[in-house]
C-alpha cells in the first residue's frame, strides 16, 4: 500500500475503533447497570417484604428475638427464588435472630457490614464480592428506631453468565461494524483523495506541466488568474530585458 | 472566496463524510445490539415480576385469612398503581377470579409476557394474579442512552479531528502548502514556496517550476541591470533609465523575494513542530478533565483521618488544591521552561502527571489525593507553559495568532471531551478505574513527546531577557485595575469553577443522575465556549467598528450579569433543566465578557504597561484570575454546608450579579480609549 492510502487506512481505523470501542462499553456499561439493576431490586423487593413483616410484628409488641411468623416467611421466601443464597434477619448489632440456614441464627454478621450499616442505615446493598452480592432493608420499631436488618445474599453466577454471554455477542457485533465502518471510510477517503488528485491533476495539465487533457476543473478560475499573473510579469520583465537589450 | 472555497470545502466534506460514517457505525452497532439486549434481558423482567406478583400475593392472601371475597378487598387498584410505578418495567397487574377480571392496571399485554400466580387463600375460587412486563422498557432504556450515544459520537468527531491532525498532518500540511501558493500567486507575490509532497504534487510542482522560472528571470534582469549601472556606460544611460521605470513599474504590481525574511524558515517549520506538541498535550489535558465530573464526588467517599472536614468542605479540597498551584506555580514556570528548554520541561510535566494520576487512583485518604492533585496541577501548569512556550518559540509574528488559536483549540477540545467521555467511564468502571486510564493517557502523552518533540536549540538562542515576574503591588497602586480584578476577574472565574467543577458534578449525581449525565452538562459548557466566544469578540469588534464606540465595559457587565442569573435559574423548579438553564446562561455570560474584559485590562493599565511592560501587567491580571479559580470551590463548599444547594447557587449567583451592577456602574459610564479585542485577548493569552 502507498504511503498516503496507508495513512488513510490508519485513520479510518482509529476514528470508526474509537466510535466502535466507546459505543461497545457504553452499551456494556448499560446491560451490567439494567441486570443487576433487576436482580438487586428483585431481591430487595422480598426484603423489604420481611422487613415490614418484621415492623409489623414490632408494631405489635412483639419482642424482635420472638416474632413467631418470621422464621417460616422466611423459609417460604428463600425457597421461592433461586437467586437467594441465603436470608437473615439480624439485630442492631448484627446478631443473626432469623436466617435461612439455621445454623447462622447466633453469630454475627461480618463486621465491615455492620460498620456500614451503623454509618448508613439507608444502604439497600453492601459492596459485592465475586460470587455473592448483597441486598439489605433496614428494620424500624414502633419509635422509629433502627431494630434491625433484613440481609439477603444472592449469587452472581447468573450475572456473571449472563455478562459473558452479552459481551462475546457484543464483541462479535462490533468487529463486524468495526471492518465494515472502517473499510468504508476508507474507501470514501481515498476516493475523496483521488478526487481532488485529480482536480490538482487537470489543473496541472491546464498549466502544461504534466500529460492528460485539462477539461473543466474546480481550480480553473484560480488557474486563469494566476496565467494571468505569470503572463503580466513575463511581459514586465520582457520589458526591462527589451530595454537592457540594446546595450549590450 | 471560491478560492477558500475549493480547499475549505474539500475539507468540510472530509469531515462531513467522516461524521456520517461514525453515526451509522455508531447507529449499526446500538441496532445489532438491541435485539441482543432485549432478549437477554426479558428473562430477568419476567423473574422480577414474578417476585412483585408473589408481594402482591402475600397481601392479598391476608384478606383470605380474614374471609373478605375478592371483590370486597379495598385499595387493591392503588396497590397496583403503587407497584407499577415504582416498577417501571412492569406494564400491567390484573386480579381474576374465574378468568374474569375484578381489578386492573395498565393495558392489555400478550401473554408471552405475562406471568400467573395463584392467589393464596383463594385457590377454591380460581383467583389469579397476572403480571406483565412492558415491552418497550428496553426500547425506553435505549432512548434515555441515546444522550450518551450523542455524546461518543460528538466527542468521536473531535478525536478525530485531532486523529486526522496527528495521522494526516501531512495531508493536511500540503493542501495548506497549495493553498498557500495558489492565494501567493493569485495575490501577484511571486515567490519561491515550499510545495506539496503528497497531495497535487504536479501541480504544486508545476506552480513552483513556473515561480522559479520568472523570479529567475527577475534575477537575471536585476544583475544584469546592476552590471550596466556599475560599468557607466555612457551610450546605454537613457535605456537604462527605462530599464529601471520599467523594474518599477514591475515592482509596483508584482513582488519577488519572501520579505518574511528570517522569519520565514521559523514560520514553515511552525506547523511540524506544533503539530508534534498537538497530540501530547492533548492527551495530558485529557487525562486530567477525564475526572472533572467526578472528583468532588470521589474526594467526599475518602478517609478524612482526625481532620475535622465537612463531606463538602473535603470534597472541595482537591479542586482548590489543584487550582492554587496552579496559579501559584505559573508565573515562576515560565523562566524556568525556557531555560531547561521546552522538551526537556513537557517531558517533566508529563512524567509527573502520569505519576500523580497513578497514585491518585490509588489514594484512600483525603491527605494523600491532595498530595497527588498538588502534584497533577504542578504538572499542568509545567506541560500548560512548556506547550505554549512551544508556540511562542516557534512562531512568528504572522503566524502567532494561528498558533495561539490551535493552542487554546486543544485546551477547548479536551474540555468538551474529557469530562463527558469521563462521566462515562466513571459510571462504568468506577472513579479509581477512570483516574489510573488517566495515568495511562498521560503516559502515552510522555511516550508521543519523547518521540516526537523536537529538540530545543538552545545554543541558537539569543538570551533570554529576564521573564517578566507578576508585580501584585500593581494591582493596588492602579485602582481601576484593582476594581477590575474584583468586580470582574475574580467573580468571573469564581463562579465558574464554583458551579461547573463543583457545584453541578455534586449536585447532579445528589438528585439522583449520573457522573455521564455531569459530564454533559460540563461538556455543554465547553461546547457553548468554543462556539460563542469567536463570535462575540468579533461582534465587540464589529459595534467598534460601527458605532465607533467602546463596548467593551457593557459586555463584561452584561455577561458578568448573565453569569450571575445563571446561579438563579436553581431557584426554578424544573428538575435537571434548572442546571441545564444554568449552564446555557454561564456559557452564554462568559462568552460575552472573556475577551472585552482581557481587552480591557490594556485600556486601564495604559502607564502601567508603558513602565512596566504588558506581560507583566497582563501576568499581575492572570495571577489574580486564577486566585478567583482557586477560591471557588471553597466559597461554595462553605456555602453549601450552611443552606444546601439552592443557598449556594443562589447566593454565588447573587454576588456575582451584584458585582456585574458595581462594574457597571463604574465603568460603562467611561469612554476608554480604543484597543482591538482580538489583539488584547492573544496578548492575554500570551
Amino acid at each position: 500500500m502507498h504511503a498516503l492510502p496507508r495513512k488513510l487506512f490508519w485513520l479510518s481505523f482509529w476514528v470508526i475503533g474509537f466510535a466502535v470501542f466507546m459505543t461497545g462499553l457504553l452499551l456494556y456499561f448499560k446491560y451490567q447497570s439494567v441486570f443487576t439493576g433487576l436482580q438487586r431490586e428483585r431481591v430487595l423487593m422480598v426484603a423489604r417484604e420481611i422487613d415490614s413483616i418484621a415492623e409489623k410484628n414490632l408494631s405489635l409488641g412483639q419482642d424482635f428475638w420472638d416474632m413467631g411468623t418470621l422464621q417460616d416467611v422466611i423459609e417460604r421466601r428463600g425457597k421461592a427464588d433461586q437467586l437467594f443464597i441465603g436470608i437473615d434477619v439480624a439485630g442492631q448489632d448484627g446478631k443473626i435472630a432469623y436466617s435461612t440456614d439455621l445454623s447462622r441464627m447466633g453469630s454475627k454478621l461480618p463486621a465491615e457490614w455492620v460498620d456500614a450499616l451503623a454509618r448508613n442505615p439507608n444502604l439497600t446493598s453492601l459492596p459485592p464480592t465475586r460470587d455473592q452480592a448483597v441486598a439489605v432493608s433496614g428494620i424500624r420499631n414502633g419509635f422509629n428506631q433502627q431494630a434491625g436488618f433484613a440481609v439477603i445474599r444472592y449469587g452472581r453466577v447468573l450475572e456473571h453468565e449472563a455478562m459473558a454471554a452479552f459481551a462475546r455477542k457484543l464483541a462479535a457485533n462490533c468487529l463486524i461494524v468495526f471492518v465494515v465502518s472502517t473499510l468504508g471510510l476508507f474507501a470514501i477517503l481515498v476516493w475523496l483523495e483521488r478526487r481532488m488528485e485529480r482536480a490538482f491533476a487537470k489543473a496541472a495539465s491546464a498549466m502544461g506541466v504534466s500529460p492528460g487533457s485539462a477539461g473543466p476543473h474546480p481550480l480553473a478560475g484560480e488557474l486563469a488568474l494566476i496565467q494571468a499573473q505569470f503572463d503580466a510579469a513575463g511581459q514586465g520583465l520582457g520589458a526591462v530585458e527589451a530595454n537592457l537589450e540594446p546595450v549590450r | 472566496m471560491k478560492r477558500a472555497g475549493f480547499f475549505q470545502g474539500q475539507l468540510w466534506l472530509a469531515m462531513a463524510v467522516v461524521m456520517v460514517v461514525v453515526m451509522a457505525s455508531i447507529a449499526a452497532t446500538v441496532g445489532l445490539m438491541y435485539r441482543a439486549f432485549d432478549t437477554s434481558i426479558a428473562p430477568q423482567m419476567i423473574e422480577k415480576a414474578k417476585t412483585a406478583g408473589r408481594s402482591l400475593n402475600s397481601l392479598l392472601a391476608q384478606g383470605a385469612t380474614h374471609e373478605i371475597p375478592l371483590e370486597k378487598l379495598v385499595g387493591v387498584s392503588e396497590l397496583f398503581a403503587d407497584t407499577a410505578r415504582e416498577h417501571p418495567e412492569i406494564a400491567r397487574i390484573e386480579l381474576t377470579r374465574g378468568g374474569k377480571a375484578l381489578h386492573t392496571h395498565g393495558p392489555a399485554m400478550p401473554a408471552e409476557l405475562t406471568t400467573r400466580l395463584p392467589v393464596p387463600g383463594y385457590e377454591a375460587v380460581n383467583a389469579e394474579l397476572a403480571v406483565s412486563i412492558d415491552p418497550q422498557y428496553v426500547r425506553r432504556l435505549f432512548e434515555e442512552m441515546s444522550l450518551d450515544l450523542l455524546v461518543v459520537a460528538v466527542v468521536t468527531l473531535f478525536i478525530s479531528l485531532e486523529l486526522l491532525y496527528f495521522l494526516a498532518g501531512s495531508l493536511l500540511a500540503d493542501l495548506g502548502a497549495i493553498r498557500t501558493q495558489v492565494a501567493t500567486l493569485t495575490r501577484g507575490a511571486i515567490v519561491a514556496l515550499p510545495h506539496s509532497t503528497w497531495l497535487g504534487r504536479d501541480f504544486s510542482a508545476g506552480l513552483a517550476e513556473r515561480t522559479d522560472a520568472i523570479v529567475l528571470r527577475y534575477q537575471q534582469a536585476v544583475a544584469t541591470l546592476g552590471e550596466r549601472v556599475r560599468s557607466r556606460r555612457k551610450g546605454g544611460r537613457a535605456s537604462i533609465y527605462r530599464a529601471i521605470a520599467s523594474l518599477r513599474t514591475l515592482r509596483s504590481r508584482f513582488t519577488f523575494t519572501d520579505r518574511r525574511g528570517a522569519g520565514a524558515p521559523r514560520s514553515q517549520n511552525a506547523a511540524l513542530i506544533l503539530g508534534a506538541m498537538r497530540a501530547p498535550f492533548f492527551l495530558l489535558l485529557l487525562a486530567d478533565d477525564l475526572s472533572r465530573s467526578f472528583m468532588p464526588m470521589f474526594a467526599a467517599g475518602l478517609q478524612v483521618g482526625p481532620l475535622p472536614l465537612s463531606p463538602n468542605t473535603v470534597a472541595s479540597l482537591p479542586i482548590f488544591v489543584f487550582m492554587l498551584v496552579v496559579a501559584l506555580s505559573q508565573p515562576v514556570l515560565g523562566g524556568w521552561s525556557e531555560r531547561i528548554g521546552r522538551r526537556r520541561s513537557f517531558l517533566a510535566g508529563a512524567a509527573l502527571a502520569c505519576v500523580a494520576h497513578l497514585l491518585s487512583a490509588q489514594a484512600n485518604t483525603l491527605l494523600e489525593l491532595l498530595a497527588w492533585r498538588s502534584a497533577g496541577g504542578a504538572a499542568w501548569a509545567i506541560a500548560f507553559v512548556a506547550a505554549q512556550g512551544y508556540v511562542l518559540d516557534h512562531t512568528d509574528s504572522k503566524t502567532r495568532t494561528v498558533g495561539l488559536a490551535a493552542f487554546v483549540g486543544i485546551i477547548m477540545v479536551s474540555m468538551i471531551c474529557g469530562p463527558s467521555i469521563g462521566g462515562i467511564l466513571a459510571d462504568g468502571i468506577g472513579h479509581r478505574g477512570t483516574l489510573a486510564l488517566g495515568g495511562a493517557l498521560t503516559l502515552a502523552s510522555l511516550i508521543l513527546a519523547w518521540r516526537r518533540l523536537p529538540a530545543d536549540h538552545v545554543a541558537e538562542k539569543a538570551p533570554a531577557a529576564a521573564a517578566a515576574k507578576p508585580r501584585l503591588s500593581l494591582a493596588f497602586s492602579n485602582r481601576r485595575f484593582l476594581l477590575l480584578l474584583v468586580l470582574a476577574a475574580v467573580p468571573a472565574k469564581l463562579i465558574l469553577i464554583a458551579y461547573c467543577f463543583y457545584l453541578i458534578p455534586l449536585y447532579i449525581v445528589g438528585v439522583g443522575s449520573s457522573s455521564a449525565m455531569a459530564g454533559r452538562m460540563i461538556m455543554l459548557y465547553s461546547v457553548m465556549m468554543v462556539l460563542l466566544v469567536p463570535l462575540m469578540a468579533n461582534w465587540v469588534v464589529a459595534l467598534r467598528a460601527r458605532h465607533k464606540d467602546e463596548p467593551e465595559a457593557l459586555f463584561v457587565a452584561i455577561g458578568l450579569a448573565l453569569s450571575g442569573i445563571a446561579g438563579l435559574a436553581m431557584a426554578l423548579p424544573l428538575g435537571l433543566l434548572s442546571p441545564l438553564l444554568l449552564v446555557l446562561l454561564l456559557g452564554v455570560g462568559q462568552s460575552l465578557s472573556i475577551a472585552p474584559q482581557a481587552a480591557m485590562v490594556a485600556e486601564v493599565c495604559k502607564d502601567e504597561i508603558r513602565s512596566l511592560g504588558q506581560s507583566s501587567v497582563y501576568g499581575v491580571y492572570r495571577l489574580v484570575e486564577r486566585m478567583g479559580n482557586a477560591s471557588g470551590p471553597l466559597v461554595a463548599a462553605a456555602l453549601l454546608e450552611l443552606g444546601g444547594f439552592q443557598t449556594a447557587f443562589i447566593a454565588i449567583g447573587a454576588l456575582v450579579l451584584a458585582c456585574a451592577l458595581l462594574f457597571a456602574v463604574i465603568f460603562v459610564p467611561r469612554r476608554p480609549v480604543p484597543v482591538p479585542v482580538a489583539v488584547a485577548a492573544v496578548k492575554a493569552a500570551s
